[in-house]
């Protein structure tokens, strides 16, 4: 089962796009700053991708943790693990995201245990499915979301006011805080590193493809965002949101019920990319090679929690922006694979 | 085991929608047309026009010669409170996202803790208008306005052309807000007024009850959240001309010839902005396309051209005296243009931007194009 | 030699004509349908068998019985003089083949073939003159269009292998014959161009079938679920057609057509999701018009499987997206009506596939009167009497109209539709957009022999997105050959 690099470029673009259309403004930080450090920690993930990029050129059918086993068993199962781990982590984060979401736009529309074992159960039954389906659905919610796009931005570009957008200067501050703010969002960085033995050709297309479209799609909706809302975008929590509830589209009058189909779709693909990304490296474990353990597992552990602090109400959101986890971004998609490359090279020649 | 799994979910899915579980029916909500907010003794009266069928059996359409609205009001300590006190007079939950029209009293103290609610709530269409009256709100939003199959929807109208033709700015909620947050704490709102009036001289005779309708002609400043100083029409149109928010708006000039008629469009403007001794100079440029009512008065276009040019620059600096030099209110996106012009300038400016308003001086260059 | 029904198909003949007879007796047994004669041919004792109501009986006279009666030599003829003659001299039948075991002879003779054995020779001949009663040709009753053929295929395998080959009159259009199902041996035709298909899809099909079990093979539907790939799907990755035009358009774009003995239906794969909304009328139009029914076949099929759903879902949880207007009129509408939208909406659609399925089930006669019955009592009924609204009523109508549009896929309708109305109305939006990526999953995870169900949509096959906007202009398609393997997404 092989994707093409089209199909590889659009699953992380919607992964990443998953967070950056309910773009909210909780920090204290001006959307011409984010417009500005978004730019600079995208330059920064174009260099953090390259040892995923000579991985896949040099070891096409392997991944970080299939490479890894070939350097020793002991390092393959520790970075099974880490991975896994990361999995978890990510469900829980991305599950408990979206049941913030949630409740705070649609606060009253459905129980958020619902919304949360809906949302689970669709993930697991496309993880199911594989990447060929997760990357096929993809193509068709890519073009659903840009068709959502068109109509917010036909319907409400007679309202922007260009004098609500800006630049303001960035310092050392903003540079450091937008980098840490934009790796820890791009979960991204560490996914490639395991999806690569599903790629059949053209990683680098794939990977600064999908880096410049990010760069573009972010950009794009946070200028939106200043264009038409201006100061309102201080007073709502996910201003892109806002927008689509004024914008209009033949026979439907708010698209905020729309976006939130949209936002849904793209939801349940980047939840399944999560276990679908351990899945190649899954056969050369024994306790992993159920699939319903690869599968289910993590959704299990990643979800459970997420609902639990969900019913509590309390907020997690300081995970999304956190230095811990761009770390780990960093150690699990770049630091890792660039040692891994080391050492097998390194066993290579001595061999 | 996967077939007889998947018809279980099939069946129990159908057998529960069946049930009438989950999802209200449509009539269960009320759907709020207009809202008026005015002082109580101890919070606020909120006032909520909400549709209310006219005729019912699910065959017939609603009536349009009836008014198909109720009014139901309720004070509260807060809005949210009002609000709740509302839902349980009328059974119904009640439903924002519909409403066209926002009415404030004068009297009322914190405008914005009025629209905070709105903010805050789901539902709440972002561009409903925004106005204020000197009257009740009360009797505003009850209105007996019988065309359109509810009042609101007229109101709005009203409200859009109003808007046209410059005699209204643009008072939608988020732009309201968003002018407010930008100058911390300034905006401007029509000032709605309502009038009786009979449909015809037949009617008066015969004493048929007088319809409502709406008037705007002046506006009113928000200042730090409360309801300041009252606009006249001209000022509210120099607003109007200064923001380019006019459209195919009529205007009336005295030429030697006599009174002639041109119609406006498309306001275009540009402006620079720099530093002058401490204080900001505003050079702004606008560009206005006029067409004109009768053929004959192409013969004199330059003087109509000189005439209207010379009326909305008077326009524009009566509005600038009273917001700028009188009161010190930001309601023309000053802020907004120097932020986006010189963001230096901005910083240093926006701690105190009272002063900066207060002294600031502006260069007006009207010219109008046939 | 002991032969019973069990054991007859491998079965050799014996030598002699009463063992034969003998044999054949006990294996048929009792029934009545197969006549055995004893007839001499110049001399000869042969045994003539043929099954009831199978053969033609003037060719019977006129091709069989009198060239047997003018062969007379001047002596006793031999067993093989008379098999030399059967098989090589005379001009009985163009279908003539030798047969040496009971298995060959039963498969002939209920094929309606006459049989010949001779005595002394082990082996015996087949004549094809089969004259068994079988429907005309009439128009084909699914896949209707207005400037198309108006023949489709009927129940007999060879009358629709002339109804293509007629159309394709090419060395390149093979056909494979072969017999399916264990006991009813049913001949299955399996057809391509030899220079547009892949050899691999057509060894994998043959393969396939070769490996079905079953004991009878009676339609279509028992052969579908074996061709079809592992992954079970709402969706079929296999069409069907009863129009030979239809089955030869898609001969040419390297597909393989499946023609099955007593079904006027004929399978078609590999297949993908865009052709079912394709036509042969889309052939005969302007392309405009083509492109414009196109996508209103596109929008029937969603206002067919979403509409209601998404009424549904959206009056009762997300009142604000309707317009205002609109929105007045359906509080107006439902202020009197006893159940939930959701309700409604369930129970209006039950009615109406009660309606289809006894519109389709009644004789012809009677099946309009349960349209006008349907229609206009209980739906005019149930409106004036508030017990449903009008604006879901007209929204049923709608959606029931639109289905008819895509014959093809009238079951996924059907279904999905009532799941729609049932996630929508319990879920809302949310409901919906989690049942539409299941359902696009589900749909994306098909193949069809390597060739995914979506393309050219996804994967995304940039030169044939002409398919799904209308149809290719005829003056590009004389240049480019258009064959299904250009979606596997394998360049070559």
């Amino acid at each position: 089962m092989k994707i093409s690099s089209w199909q590889l470029l659009i699953l992380l673009f919607l992964s990443r796009i998953f967070i950056a259309i309910t773009y909210f403004t909780l920090e204290d930080i001006s959307p011409s700053v984010m417009m500005s450090t978004s730019a600079i920690s995208v330059a920064t993930d174009m260099v953090l991708v390259i040892p995923a990029i000579f991985l896949y050129k040099n070891y096409p059918d392997e991944n970080v943790i299939i490479s890894a086993f070939k350097v020793s068993k002991i390092f393959g199962i520790i970075l099974t693990v880490l991975y896994f781990i990361f999995a978890v982590f990510m469900i829980f984060r991305t599950v408990r995201f979206f049941l913030y979401f949630f409740e705070n736009a649609f606060s009253n529309l459905l129980p958020t245990l619902v919304v949360g074992v809906m949302l689970i159960a669709a993930a697991a039954y496309v993880a199911h499915l594989g990447i060929e389906a997760a990357a096929r659905s993809s193509s068709i919610v890519f073009a659903v979301f840009i068709l959502l796009l068109i109509a917010v931005v036909a319907t409400t570009a007679e309202d922007f006011d260009i004098t609500n957008y800006y630049v303001e200067h960035i310092d050392t501050n903003d540079v450091f805080g937008g980098i840490v703010s934009g790796l820890s969002r791009s979960s991204e960085i560490v996914v490639l590193v395991l999806v690569l033995p599903y790629l059949k050709t053209g990683i680098t297309k794939s990977v600064y493809g999908f880096l410049l479209l990010k760069l573009l799609f972010v950009e794009m909706i946070i200028l939106l965002c200043m264009l038409f809302l201006g100061g309102y975008m201080e007073a709502v929590q996910f201003p892109f949101f806002t927008v689509c509830s004024f914008a209009k589209a033949p026979f439907v009058d708010r698209l905020d019920a729309i976006f939130l189909v949209v936002w849904t779709l793209i939801g349940v693909i980047k939840l399944s990319l999560f276990t679908i990304s351990l899945r190649p490296a899954s056969v050369l474990l024994k306790p992993l090679q159920n699939s319903a353990v690869t599968n289910l597992v993590p959704f299990v552990l990643g979800g459970a929690p997420a609902l639990y602090f969900a019913y509590k109400e309390q907020m997690i959101i300081p995970l999304l922006d956190n230095e811990l986890t761009a770390a780990a971004i960093v150690l699990l998609g770049t630091v890792i694979p660039l040692v891994v490359l080391i050492l097998r090279r390194f066993k290579r020649e001595k061999n | 085991m996967k077939r007889i799994s998947l018809l279980c979910v099939l069946i129990l899915l159908v057998s529960i929608a069946l049930t009438g579980c989950g999802g209200r029916k449509p009539d269960s909500v009320g759907i709020v047309q207009a809202i008026g907010i005015d002082k109580a003794n101890d919070g606020f009266n909120l006032s909520l026009q909400v549709f209310r069928v006219s005729s019912s059996g699910s065959q017939t359409p609603i009536d349009s010669s009836k008014t198909n609205v109720e009014v139901i009001s309720a004070e509260g300590k807060t809005i949210a409170n009002a609000v709740q006190l509302c839902e349980n007079q009328l059974g119904k939950k009640i439903f924002f996202g519909h409403n066209q029209l926002l009415v404030i009293n004068k009297e009322v103290e914190d405008i914005y803790s009025c629209l905070d609610y709105f903010i805050n709530n789901d539902d709440a269409y972002i561009g409903m208008i925004v106005a204020a009256t000197e009257k009740k709100a009360k009797d505003i939003i009850s209105a007996d306005i019988s065309s359109g199959a509810v009042a609101a929807e007229t109101m709005k109208k009203i409200f859009d052309i109003s808007k046209k033709d410059g005699y209204c700015t643009d008072s939608r909620f988020y732009k309201v807000i968003s002018n407010y947050i930008n100058t911390k704490g300034t905006a401007v709102l029509p000032l709605i007024e309502k009038r009786s009036q009979a449909i015809s001289d037949k009617s008066k005779e015969s004493g048929e009850p007088a319809q409502d309708t709406l008037e705007i002609k002046k506006a009113i400043l928000v200042k730090d959240s409360k309801f300041s100083e009252t606009l006249e029409t001209d000022e509210v149109f120099g607003i109007n001309y200064f923001l380019s928010q006019v459209d195919d708006a009529d205007m009336t000039v005295n030429t030697s010839y006599g009174t002639e008629s041109a119609k406006l469009h498309s306001v275009k403007q540009n402006a620079e902005i720099t530093e002058q001794n401490n204080s900001v100079a505003i050079d702004k440029e606008i560009t206005v396309r006029i067409t004109l009512e009768k053929e004959e008065s192409k013969d004199h276009i330059d003087e109509i051209k000189a005439e209207v040019e010379k009326k909305i620059k008077e326009y524009i600096e009566s509005a600038c005296k009273k917001l700028f030099y009188e009161n010190s209110a930001d309601v023309m996106n000053i802020t907004s243009l120097i932020r986006q012009k010189d963001y230096k300038l901005y910083k240093k400016l926006k701690d105190d931007p009272d002063e900066f308003i207060k002294n600031i001086k502006t260069d007006i260059k009207v010219s109008a194009v046939y | 030699m002991n032969i019973d029904d069990k054991n007859y198909a491998h079965t050799l003949l014996p030598e002699s004509a009463k063992d034969f007879k003998t044999m054949l007796k006990a294996a048929a047994g009792n029934t009545m349908d197969v006549n055995i004669s004893d007839i001499e041919v110049s001399g000869h004792k042969c045994v003539f068998v043929a099954a009831e109501g199978m053969i033609s009986t003037q060719a019977l006279s006129e091709l069989v019985f009198h060239p047997l009666m003018e062969f007379n030599l001047d002596h006793k003829a031999s067993a093989e003089e008379v098999y030399t003659f059967l098989t090589q001299q005379s001009l009985m039948t163009i279908d003539r083949q030798e047969l040496s075991t009971f298995g060959e002879v039963f498969m002939r003779l209920f094929s309606g073939f006459a049989i010949i054995f001779i005595d002394g020779k082990n082996k015996a001949v087949s004549l094809g003159i089969q004259g068994y009663d079988k429907r005309s040709i009439e128009n084909p009753s699914s896949d209707t269009n207005i400037m198309g053929g108006q023949d489709g295929f009927i129940e007999a395998l060879r009358t629709n292998v002339s109804l293509v080959r007629r159309r394709i009159k090419s060395p390149l259009l093979k056909f494979e014959l072969m017999q399916v199902g264990k006991v009813t041996k049913t001949d299955i035709a399996i057809s391509y161009l030899s220079d547009k298909v892949d050899k691999k899809i057509v060894d994998e099909i043959r393969k396939r079938l070769m490996d079905i079990e079953l004991d009878t093979i009676f339609s279509t539907g028992y052969i579908k679920p074996f061709l079809e790939d592992k992954h079970k799907s709402i969706f079929s990755s296999i069409s069907t057609t009863d129009r030979p035009d239809s089955m030869c358009i898609k001969l040419n774009e390297g597909k393989v057509g499946i023609l099955i003995d007593g079904t006027p239906f004929a399978l078609i794969l590999p297949s993908v999701f865009i052709e079912e909304f394709r036509t042969v009328d889309d052939y005969t139009t302007r392309s405009f018009y083509t492109v414009y029914i196109r996508w209103i076949k596109y929008l029937s099929f969603i206002l067919a499987v979403a509409l209601p759903g998404l009424y549904v879902s959206i009056a009762s949880f997300h009142p604000g997206m309707l317009s205002h207007r609109l929105l007045l009129n359906l509080v107006a509408s439902q202020e009197s009506t006893p159940y939930s939208l959701t309700t409604e909406a369930v129970i209006i659609t039950i009615m109406y596939e009660i309606m289809r399925e006894a519109g389709i089930r009644l004789p012809k006669a009677v099946g309009g009167a349960v349209s006008i019955v349907g229609a206009l009592i209980i739906g005019d009924a149930a409106v004036t009497s508030s017990l449903i609204s009008a604006p879901l009523l007209i929204i049923i109508g709608l959606t029931a109209t639109a289905s008819f549009v895509i014959p093809g896929l009238n079951q996924q309708t059907s279904v999905l539709r009532l799941v729609y109305i049932a996630v929508g109305g319990l879920f809302g939006l949310y409901g919906i957009s989690i049942l539409t990526i299941a359902v696009i999953a589900n749909t994306c995870v098909l193949s069809s022999m390597t060739v995914p169900y979506t393309a050219p949509v996804s994967p995304l096959t940039v030169n044939r997105l002409t398919n799904i906007l209308g149809r290719p202009s005829f003056l590009r398609l004389q240049k480019t050959k258009r064959r299904v393997e250009d979606l596997t997404g394998v360049k070559k």
